[in-house]
Order: C-alpha cells, then structure tokens, then sequence
C-alpha cells in the first residue's frame, strides 16, 4: 500500500513533467476569497480572474468569464505568491565556486528536479533568488527562477529578471579554506583583506575596461585586448548591469561595503542577512541599500551575536525596504510564519509583514513589476492558504505559477496522507 | 580444426621469401582468403557467400565470386558471417586515469624542506586541464586489454580520458600490439571537453568549469589574434605567447579540429550545446548523451554528430525515485517504484534507438564502462531494446569511422581498406553469436571460448583479495579526513563498512579481477540518507579508486591494507 504510495508520489513528478502549458490557455477565477493584496488592502469575499497567467481582474464585484475554471476561495485567504529573496536550492555542481575568492564569472547553473522547489510551492513560494554561497568576496552570478516544478531549467527561469552577483562579508570567506594547509590558504584571512582585495579586483576591474576603451578608439595595433570573463563582470557590476546582493552580519563591515562600492562609483542592491542592519539602518537607506534578513535566526555564530528580533522592524521603520528570507531548504516552507515575527518584535503592520515575503522581495530581485502584489496586469502567482497566513494553523493549500495550480494539497503526497498510510500497513500486518 | 590447417599453412608459407617479422607473441601477417562466408560488407550490403583477400594487412579483394589467390592460407568459413571489426570511438583503455590521479605531494609547512624543494620547482600541471596532452603519446595498453577488447569485435579504439576539464586530445588506434608510438592510425582526433571540476583548484564546480571553458576559448581566439598581428607586424605587435593551452585549443576555435564535449543528463546536453554556440565552435560532437532520448528535439536543432555512451545511468536517478526515496525513505518491498525504473531502465537502453530513429548520427560507445568486459552484453542490451542490428553496425563501423577520421582505412569491408574484420559464427547481434576470429591489419586471432565467470574469478583470485581493512583518507572541503573500509569477500561479493567520523556506512558489493565495486546508504547525523559508491582498484595491499556520495562528485581515494586477510580469518574462525 505505501509503496503504491511512494511510487504515486515519483509517478506525480513525471506526469508534471509531461503535463502540456496548456491550462494557462483557459481563464482561471479565484471566487468568494480574502484576498491579501498587499498594495490595495484586503478584499472581503472578492474575486481573481486569471487571463494567459496574467491577474486580468480583481476585486469585490467581478464577475466570473464564462468557460473559467473556478477555485471556490470560500473561507481561503489568497495572497500573492511568496518570494524568497535568498535560496540556495536547484542549483547543480555546487554552491561555492570557492577555490578563489574572486569568481563572479560563474553563472549558477539550475537543475529542475530538486524536490526543494515542490517543497517551497507547499509552503506559497512562487519565485526565489538562488545565490551563489558566501566563500567568496565576490561569488557567482545568480539565478532568478519561478517555481514551474515539472518544466526543465530552462522553464523555470525568471525571464527578464535582472543580473545580480553575490558578495560575502566576515566570517565565512575569510575561514573558507581554514582547514587547508597553512601555504594552501586562501587571501583574505581577515576583514581588512577582504577590503583591500575588493579594492585591488575593482581596480583592476577600471584597468580593463580602461584597456577595451583605447582598443575601441583605435590603439593597440588593431589587436582586440584578451577577454576576461572575470573582469568583465567587475566590470559590469560598477556599471550598475549586475547588481550586488551582499551576504553581510556586523553593521562596521556593512558601512566598509557601501565606501567602497561608492568610491567605484556603484551601489549595492541588496544586504543579505544583514543581521546588525539596525545599528546602521539610516546609512543604508542613504546608500540604497534593500536588506533581507532572519527573522530569528541569530547567534550561532561570533558575528551573528549582536543579532536582535527586531533588526526587520528597526530597518523597515528607518525606510529600508527588508525582506526576510529562507536561506534554507527546510525554512522555504514556512516564510510566512518568519514573516508575521515583525508583528510580534517591533510591531510591525500585518500588511508590512507581509510585504516582506512579496512585494519586498519582489523589489530585492528586480521583478515589482510583475510579481509581489495581486493587481490587474501582475502575474497570476497565488498562495492560497485555508486561514490567515499568519495563524499558526493555516497552511498552504494551493500555489498557483502564472494562473497554473503547481501545488494542491488535495493531490499532494503529504506526510499526513503517507502516516496514514503506513499506520494502515501496520495493523494490516498485524492481523 | 582451424588451427591443424594454419599450422601446415604456416610450414608452407615459411619456405616462402616474404619478409614476416616474427615477433614473439605476434602472429605474421599473412595472405588470408576468408571463403564460403557470409560477409556484412557495410551495414545493409550483404554477400550471402563470398571471398574476402587480406594481404599485407589490407583488404585487396572482396565478393561473390573471387578466387583465394594461390599463396593464400584459406580458411572455409561456410556457416560464419564476416562483419567489418568493430569500432568504439571513445575508449579510456590505456590512457592515465583523470579522475583516479591523485594530487600531487602537499606542500609542508612554510620554511620547511619540503616547501623549500617544492617552491623551487615547477607548479605541477593539473591532469584535469591538460590540452595539449596528446592520448596517443601516453597510450600504455595492457596487453591483455587490448586481447579482451579483440574479444568482443572491436578491431580500432578512439582514445578518450575518463574525466577532467580539458584532460587532453583524443587519437585512433588499432587494436594490435606495438612499441610505443606504433599503435596510432591519427592523431590528434578531437579536443575533448568535459563539463568537469578541478580538485584543488579552479573550477572546483560546474558553474566553475562552465566559465572555465568559456574564457579557455576566449583565451585561444586572443592568442591567434596576437599571432596574426605578429605575422602582419612584428616590430610593434604584442608578441604572441605560444602557451602550450592556447595552442592546443587554437585548432578547434579554427574548426579544424572538432571538439568532443562530454555531457550525459540532458541538462548537460542542453549546457553543451549552448557552451558550443557561444565560443563559436561549429565542428563538434556529443560524447555520452545518456540521456539523449530527452533532448532530441535540441540535438536534432543542432543537428550534430553524438558518440552514446553504453554506459547507462542509474534508472532511479532519472525517474526522480532516488529523489523520492531521499524525502521519504521506506522500509521493505517498493515494487511499483521499482516497476517505474525497470520502465525507465529500458527506456536508457533503448536511448541509442530513439536517436538513431530521430535521424541522428550516432556512434556507439562503451565509455564509463569498465573496459572491454561489459562492452558487449550492454550492446546486446541495446539491440534487444530496440536497435536495429543494422543500425547498431552502423553506430559502430561507418559512423565512428568517420568521426574518428578514419573513414578512407576501417568501417567496411573494401578493398583498400585495413584488414580488420570479425568472424562471427551466428549473428553478432544475438547473444548465442560466438565471435571466434578476429582480424586487426591483417594479423589473425583466434577467440577461445569464454571461460566461466567461476574460473575467471579463480583465476583473476588471489592476486587480487580484497578480505581486511584499509585505511585511506579522502579530501572533503579541503581538509583530509580518515576512514577504515573493512571488507569480507566471499565468492566474488563483497560485504563490509566504511567508517569515518561520520559514521558507519554497510557497504555490498562485488569483485572483478581486481576491480571492486561497492554501494551503500551513507546517514550521517542530522542530514538525509544518500547513496554512496566506491570503486576501486586493488593492487596488492594499495586500494585505489573513488568514493561517489549521490549528487557530488567523485572523490579520488587510496588506501592501504593494514591488516591482510584478518577478516578473512575472522569469518572462518581461524582468529584465535
């Protein structure tokens, strides 16, 4: 019997993998649900109409297209799909290209078939930002993806999202070859190295595209300088095309950050964990900075102790746009949860608190346009849950992806359907 | 009976004034007239009795009605088919091991000696990124590898490295024996490409290696414009470098040399024909496309030539059940999961047909196979899952003849070309088809019968136990971590443990000759169970191998035996 029921469970994937793009093709109506909209209040009892995976309708009073297929939302809250703005989840060959601490020529390559990507749809995520680890001073360049479980790499990627490379601060690039012989370790060993090292890289970064500029004009007898993959990519960062997403904790190496990003006349995107963001929350709205954070998450390391709940709350106060994010596999499921502890800790709004899991992170990954709140011409990516997401018993019950159901709990093999399962089994056996 | 005949033929043609060289072990080349056969002279061109002629190594007559010319050794082959020898284009025989070499000495601590002499040497050049490394200069065949791959019809062998980033460039060889240097028929063939990492070093990853290659071949493009402008210029142009990597790759940015690039899951596929568009390289070839069946639409796109590996993958990997079972591991019988991979087992075996039926061109191989032993029950496989005898002989005549540059010497039997061909009594295609002669360039070889399994393990036996405990260490984010493998052999199957600060893992497995290969479930504390394999290869009281946990790459390890036969002793009650 369960493992009819596994086997279902492996049987499920391949049939979303084969399943055609064809519901999208067909309106979808989301009826008589609360629907959380994040940038125009709640709405009591009201309707989504899905045209081509777009929100084509939304609102109190609107009517339902004939020949859509209908979602009764009676007694279900629908709130747009959440975004994790800091996933290390369907990336393939390894998260750390850490052999150099210099390498935002790597691009992170996707694998489709991590079942972390069903898994986030189960708890109402519907996009994600895959960044490289934090080993390196400058790591790879990310990936933006939409959780369209069953479609190849290629499928799952974000189109149009922008560029963005990670950068990490502290601890963990410069203890990233800590354990390699002493002649083997890797430079930066300390903060002030990883300052100097960003120096020495943009710099070299300004020579190249010196270098390009004089070809271009006519020098270098008509031979095209080498190309550097590496270079071209510092390159790009001070040129604002590849935005920095910038794994951070002390609040001194996060001010070090923004000088000198500054000096080379470019601006971080994005704070990563930002943990002591509180103690420089002003600095960073001046510099631009976005911040995403933990919620709780904090202490289990030296440069994590100054962490307090409060740091979304104090930043989101001071005009930081924050998000608070997974880096987790297993957190991905319940960002909702992580989200409504600014409520609890700084008194956050409950529409504020969501704005941490759509809108914000929208704006952290470049896609507001599209994604983040549920108004007409957005895209048509839904959590639907059977209470408020912040109750501590709601759960997700639908996820749809550009109006496609990717997750229903009525089809889902759940860890409920599998105990019940194997409770059978057992008193099977035993009679 | 054959044999009787060529002994008198052999007295007779020594009083004949032909200038043989008789080597010891190598048989001369003689004047062969193979008749009465039923000869395959192509795939889909049959003579259903005639003659072949080989002399001086080459075929010089083929047909229905051709004569055995007078100093002929003549062999009636009435009841036998001819077929063209065998060619698999990417073969890892006799090449140095990539993935197995193991990283140079590590340096000691600064101010020692062994700083000191190491700093004052050359950096030693990674095996995964070696261009330039031409296969046919480091080709050391056993000489009984080259005897078992004779044994399955395989009469030339492309020369391809087994992992690496750049590991070096492919070359063509036949099949017989010969000094150093003599077994060549072309080199280089191709650049081989491998979506690989570099351990110790960048690109440590495959978002590495991917940028890796890019700027490889950038690099290349720059040296030929500096060489250019030098020619046109050299009293103010850059003056070129001649690094031995970019002139190795320099020949394939051109297109005069085609770049065989390695990839296996369709991802990769996808990932390998994008790296291929974006460096500009139009002249190249997929190696491996184990999943090909899922990238026909992209393959057909490109429309290139594919070298498929018979070396499929596990069925589990590809239906998502490995992945099923890592979320919600069972106990007992799964038989519909298992029902689903022995679905999707055939559908990988049936891979080279779906290609092949798509209008591809594809050349079959046994890369990632263990040598010549499985090369023909896996093509047996392959046909029985679908693809046409006709088909499969051309996937591994024609086809691999041309890609590998050889289509004017092998892959039919006509005049003109080397005397390599098989003679097989029943279909070669059917597992009751004995191959019983082989000819490699004129030279004959008689099969014998395959001795059993139990002989040849008795045989291959106690050169090669593998009964006790080893100890080895493996590199794991840099840092040396040990570990004791305990092993108990019994009857050619393998059952012990390996343990390591991370835990005890029981291990199953079996022995080839002295090839091991062993699986089991790692668990380490906190996180979820994966598979685990080890290969190995057992020389005396050194094991050496890899140790692969599911979804990372394989780790090289060695160990030594520190107690040999102790288990053994154990297990039969020996201990006091």
């Amino acid at each position: 019997m369960r493992s009819r029921f596994v086997a279902g469970a492996c049987l499920l994937g391949l049939v979303l993998a084969a399943a055609p793009a064809n519901v999208a093709a067909q309106d979808v109506a989301i009826r008589n649900a609360t629907i959380l909209t994040i940038t125009n209040g709640t709405i009591e009892n009201g309707t989504i109409v899905v045209r081509e995976g777009k929100i084509a309708a939304v609102g109190a009073d609107v009517d339902v297209p004939a020949g859509a297929r209908v979602i009764d939302g009676t007694g279900m809250y629908v709130m747009p799909g959440i975004i994790d703005a800091h996933s290390h989840m369907a990336i393939e060959g390894g998260i750390n290209e850490g052999s150099e601490s210099i390498t935002p020529e790597v691009v992170i390559p996707v694998r489709a078939d991590d079942p972390t990507i069903y898994r986030a749809l189960a708890g109402g995520v519907t996009s994600a930002l895959l960044l490289h680890g934090s080993a390196n001073t400058v790591g790879g360049q990310a990936a933006v993806i939409k959780m369209r479980w069953g479609k190849d790499s290629d499928g799952l990627m974000f189109e149009g999202a922008p560029r963005f490379v990670k950068f990490a601060l502290g601890e963990n690039v410069t203890r990233a070859s800590s354990n390699a012989s002493d002649d083997e370790r890797r430079y930066p060993k300390s903060r002030m190295g990883v300052e100097q090292l960003l120096r020495d890289w943009f710099t070299r970064g300004k020579e190249y595209e010196a270098e390009w500029q004089a070809y271009e004009a006519g020098g270098n007898n008509g031979v095209p300088p080498r190309t550097n993959l590496r270079l071209q990519a510092l390159v790009d960062i001070m040129n604002g095309d590849i935005k920095v997403q910038a794994h951070s904790y002390r609040g001194d190496e996060i001010l070090m950050l923004m000088r000198v990003a500054e000096d080379f006349g470019f601006r971080i995107f994005t704070f990563q964990h930002v943990l002591e963001g509180y103690k420089v929350a002003d600095e960073l709205a001046e510099h631009g900075a976005m911040a995403s954070t933990f919620a709780d998450f904090w202490g289990y390391k030296v440069e994590a102790f100054d962490a307090i709940p409060f740091n979304m709350a104090i930043m989101a106060d001071r005009g930081v746009v924050v998000s608070v994010n997974s880096d987790s596999g297993e957190r991905v499921r319940r960002l909702y949860q992580e989200a409504a502890m600014g409520m609890k800790y700084g008194g956050m709004s409950e529409n504020q608190a969501l704005e941490m899991i759509t809108l914000n992170p929208a704006k952290q990954i470049g896609m507001e346009s599209r994604i983040g709140s549920i108004e007409v011409g957005k895209d048509a990516d839904f959590a639907i849950f059977n209470g408020h997401p912040f109750a501590p018993a709601s759960r997700v019950e639908k996820t749809l992806v550009d109006g496609e159901i990717y997750f229903d709990r009525d089809e889902a093999t759940t860890l409920e359907k599998l105990l019940q399962s194997r409770t059978r089994t057992t008193t099977e056996d035993r009679q | 009976m054959i044999r009787s005949a060529l002994c008198a033929m052999l007295a007779a043609v020594a009083t004949l004034a032909q200038p043989v060289q008789a080597q010891p072990g190598i048989e001369p080349i003689q004047t062969y007239a193979l008749t009465n056969a039923r000869i395959v002279v192509a795939p889909g061109n049959v003579i259903e009795s005639g003659t072949v002629v080989l002399r001086d190594g080459r075929i010089v007559a083929v047909g229905a009605n051709v004569d055995a010319p007078a100093d002929a050794v003549t062999l009636d082959l009435a009841g036998s088919t001819v077929y063209p020898g065998l060619i698999d284009a990417a073969a890892t025989t006799g090449l140095p091991s990539v993935t197995r070499a193991t990283r140079g000495p590590q340096g000691g601590p600064p101010g020692s000696f062994q700083q000191a002499r190491q700093a004052s040497e050359p950096p030693p050049r990674p095996p995964e990124i070696r261009p330039d490394l031409l296969a046919a200069d480091v080709f050391e065949p056993q000489d009984d590898e080259l005897e078992r791959w004779r044994a399955t019809g395989v009469t030339t062998l492309g020369l391809a490295f087994d992992g690496g980033i750049f590991p070096g460039q492919t070359a063509a060889v036949s099949v017989v024996p010969g000094e150093h240097g003599t077994y060549a028929l072309r080199t280089p063939v191709s650049l081989q490409v491998l979506l690989g990492r570099r351990r110790g070093g960048y690109p440590g990853t495959l978002m590495g290696s991917l940028a890796f290659i890019r700027q490889a071949f950038h690099d290349a493009q720059h040296a030929i414009h500096v060489e250019e402008a030098f020619a046109r210029d050299a009293a103010s142009a850059p003056r070129p470098s001649y690094a031995p990597e970019h002139r190795a790759l320099a020949p394939a940015v051109g297109g005069a040399l085609p770049v065989w690039i390695h990839a296996s899951a369709e991802r990769d596929i996808g990932r390998a024909i994008e790296l291929a568009t974006d460096v500009g390289v139009e002249n190249y070839v997929i190696v491996g496309a184990q999943e090909g069946y899922r990238s026909v639409d992209a393959l057909r796109g490109v429309n290139r030539p594919l070298i498929v590996s018979l070396d499929w993958p596990r069925p589990d990997a590809v239906t998502g059940r490995a992945y099923e079972m890592h979320i919600a591991p069972i106990d007992g019988e799964d038989e519909a999961g298992a029902e689903a991979d022995s679905a999707a087992a055939l559908t990988l075996r049936n891979n080279a047909a779906a290609l092949t039926g798509a209008g591809l061109r594809v050349a079959l191989s046994g890369y990632g196979l263990d040598g010549p032993s499985q090369f023909r029950t896996h093509l047996l496989a392959a046909v029985e899952a679908g693809l046409s005898p006709e088909d499969a002989l051309r996937a591994l005549t024609v086809t691999p003849a041309e890609l590998l540059g050889l289509d004017a010497l092998v892959g039919t039997i006509e005049n003109g070309k080397l005397a390599n061909v098989v003679v097989v009594e029943g279909d070669l295609f059917d597992e009751d088809g004995k191959i019983r002669q082989v000819f490699v360039e004129g030279r004959r070889y008689e099969i014998p019968d395959e001795p059993p399994r139990a002989q040849r393990r008795a045989a291959a036996g106690d050169a090669a136990t593998v009964d006790g405990e080893w100890t080895g260490s493996i590199e794991m984010a840099g840092t040396m971590m040990p570990f004791t493998l305990t092993l108990a052999e019994q009857d050619g199957q393998l059952s012990g443990e390996i343990s390591s600060e991370m835990g005890a893992t029981a291990l199953a497995g079996e022995r080839t000759g002295d090839q091991i290969v062993l699986e089991g479930t790692f668990a380490p504390p906190g996180m979820n169970a994966m598979a685990l394999s080890i290969t190995g290869q057992i020389r005396a009281d050194e094991l050496e191998g890899t140790i692969t946990v599911q979804g990372q790459a394989p780790i090289a390890f060695s160990a030594r035996r520190r107690t040999p036969g102790s288990a053994r002793m154990m297990r039969e009650g020996g201990r006091p």
